[in-house]
């Protein structure tokens, strides 16, 4: 793993006009990401016992296109199951995720950034979803020999000479998976050893948001 | 025959109280499917089309084949670009106008799939490197919704594209004209290389339901589905929302899929066969026409 990929740096309260908004730069990735909520929703795409979640996933340079409303599904799924959203019904929590910059990573990235801006937010949620993204990477050893090697977190270097990709979500409590976006074969044995090394990854990981919270709330502004 | 859920004035308890009881509203167990039923070559003017159907779930999926020049990042392959619809004919959900969110993810989940695995090498594709090549538009239509858009879309885009017939294509490399001839009676199918079989189950609690029905879509919180090929690797997993997941649970559905999987790659096969003779292939396809029932044991499911 190099050294750019331990990169966890986030600045909560970046957007003055949201409700809660972080900047997360995970490796060289960056993602913004906005929330405003509880809000105001039409009647129509209201929901009686529970709140809504919508997510509007941007790409650095362009329209959104199909490969963003892809995207867009997981992180709203994954939100849907992390908030309380039986505490606010017939409402709407818009997460904005805008990408900063798209070198490696970049489901993992967002989606935690969207947790930590809904953080910022102090909304309550039933889990802290952490995303952790693993490929398995081509890679020439020493001796020149090209053998199969996971990498936690891949640039984009990495994931040129990916065979798989994957992002895997993790609920902070029960450590079960809470979101899995897989692609590219892998044996069973492979799969398995990815998500061992993503369970792992994602409790430092969880360890990092927790530091990231403390200097906001703890440390002087 | 299946109760409507939704009419009841307390839904969420009678779907409970089904689950509860090992049952599903239309009868089936936890770990069953419903009636497959593939046929290929259905649309006469498409160069490769199959209709499937899943319970009530039926999709028709179409192949239309053009030329072009192919891309400059890629100059010798083709492509192939799918397309998921759901028409306000297949289900009350849907309006007309732009694709909906659930269109428009099964869309991007089959081109992905189809980069990620090597069901047709796009090699074949391409006439002449860096002039010519084909490409196919793999239109996917849903006649009636009852829910496992996912599987069902994999299993026609794969007998479709295993029915495709392509006329011969020779470029005149001559230097005054440019001349491209097209011979109809001399055609060539694609060489599929791998059938990877795609597995849906809907998460609802501590259960799982497999192959649900709209209705069951609409009470469940959650989807998985897994794509595994012949080789037993798995190729694409998308887990969206709901409850989580134990290791127990993956491992059970994983073992559903590869199973799953042998038995649809099966059926598949037997329509993959590269007779240029089309009446002998359409006695075959009506001898085939139903598949037989997926039945699977109650155990292991939870």
């Amino acid at each position: 793993m190099s050294f750019e990929s331990k990169i966890f740096r986030c600045h909560q309260g970046y957007l003055k006009n949201t409700d809660g908004s972080a900047l997360l730069t995970e490796g060289t990735t960056s993602v913004l990401a906005g929330v405003y909520g509880p809000g105001d929703i039409r009647e129509s795409r209201q929901n009686a016992q529970k709140g809504v979640v919508e997510v509007n996933f941007r790409p650095k340079i362009g329209i959104p296109t199909l490969n963003e409303k892809y995207l867009e599904q997981f992180v709203r799924k994954v939100l849907e199951s992390a908030i309380i959203l039986e505490d606010h019904p017939r409402s709407c929590f818009y997460v904005i995720t805008q990408i900063m910059e798209s070198r490696g990573s970049l489901l993992a990235c967002s989606i935690n950034a969207a947790v930590l801006a809904l953080q910022d937010a102090g909304v309550s949620m039933n889990f802290i979803p952490v995303a952790v993204c693993v490929a398995v990477c081509e890679k020439e050893d020493i001796n020149g020999v090209k053998n199969n090697q996971m990498v936690v977190g891949p640039n984009k270097e990495d994931e040129e000479t990916q065979i798989a990709h994957m992002t895997f979500t993790f609920n902070s409590v029960t450590n079960n998976l809470a979101c899995c976006h897989q692609q590219g074969s892998l044996s069973q044995e492979m799969y398995d050893k990815c998500l061992q090394l993503a369970q792992q990854e994602s409790s430092d990981k969880l360890k990092a948001f927790r530091e990231v919270l403390s200097a906001n709330y703890i440390g002087c502004r | 025959m299946e109760r409507s859920i939704l009419l009841q004035p307390q839904p969420e308890e009678l779907f409970n109280k089904y689950l509860e009881n090992d049952v599903r509203a239309d009868e089936r167990k936890m770990g069953e499917m419903r009636d497959i039923q593939m046929k290929p070559g259905v649309i006469s003017n498409a160069h490769g089309s199959a209709r499937v159907s899943i319970g009530n779930t039926v999709l028709i999926c179409g192949i239309k084949a053009e030329l072009t020049k192919p891309s400059p990042e890629e100059p010798g392959r083709g492509l192939i670009i799918p397309n998921v619809e759901l028409p306000p004919l297949c289900s009350p959900i849907y309006k007309s106008g732009a694709p909906c969110e659930k269109a428009q993810t099964a869309t991007k989940f089959l081109d992905n799939l189809l980069k990620c695995t090597n069901i047709v090498d796009t090699e074949q594709l391409c006439i002449t490197r860096d002039v010519l090549t084909w490409v196919l538009y793999a239109d996917i239509i849903c006649i009636n919704y009852d829910g496992n858009l996912l599987d069902a879309s994999v299993t026609a885009i794969l007998l479709a594209l295993a029915n495709v017939k392509l006329p011969m294509v020779k470029v005149n490399e001559d230097e005054e004209s440019d001349e491209i001839t097209m011979d109809d009676t001399k055609t060539f199918q694609l060489n599929i290389k791998s059938l990877p079989v795609s597995s849906s189950f809907a998460t609802f609690d501590k259960y799982i339901l497999r192959d649900p029905t709209r209705k069951e879509e609409a009470m469940t919180t959650g989807m998985v589905t897994y794509v595994v090929d012949e080789d037993d690797n798995i190729v694409y997993t998308e887990k969206n929302g709901g409850d989580m997941m134990t290791e127990k649970m993956s491992m059970s559905c994983i073992k559903r899929s590869r199973d799953h999987g042998g038995r649809v790659r099966k059926s598949l096969q037997q329509f993959n066969t590269t007779t240029t003779n089309d009446e002998q292939m359409n006695e075959d396809a009506d001898e085939i026409y139903d598949m037989m029932k997926m039945n699977e044991d109650a155990d292991g499911n939870r």
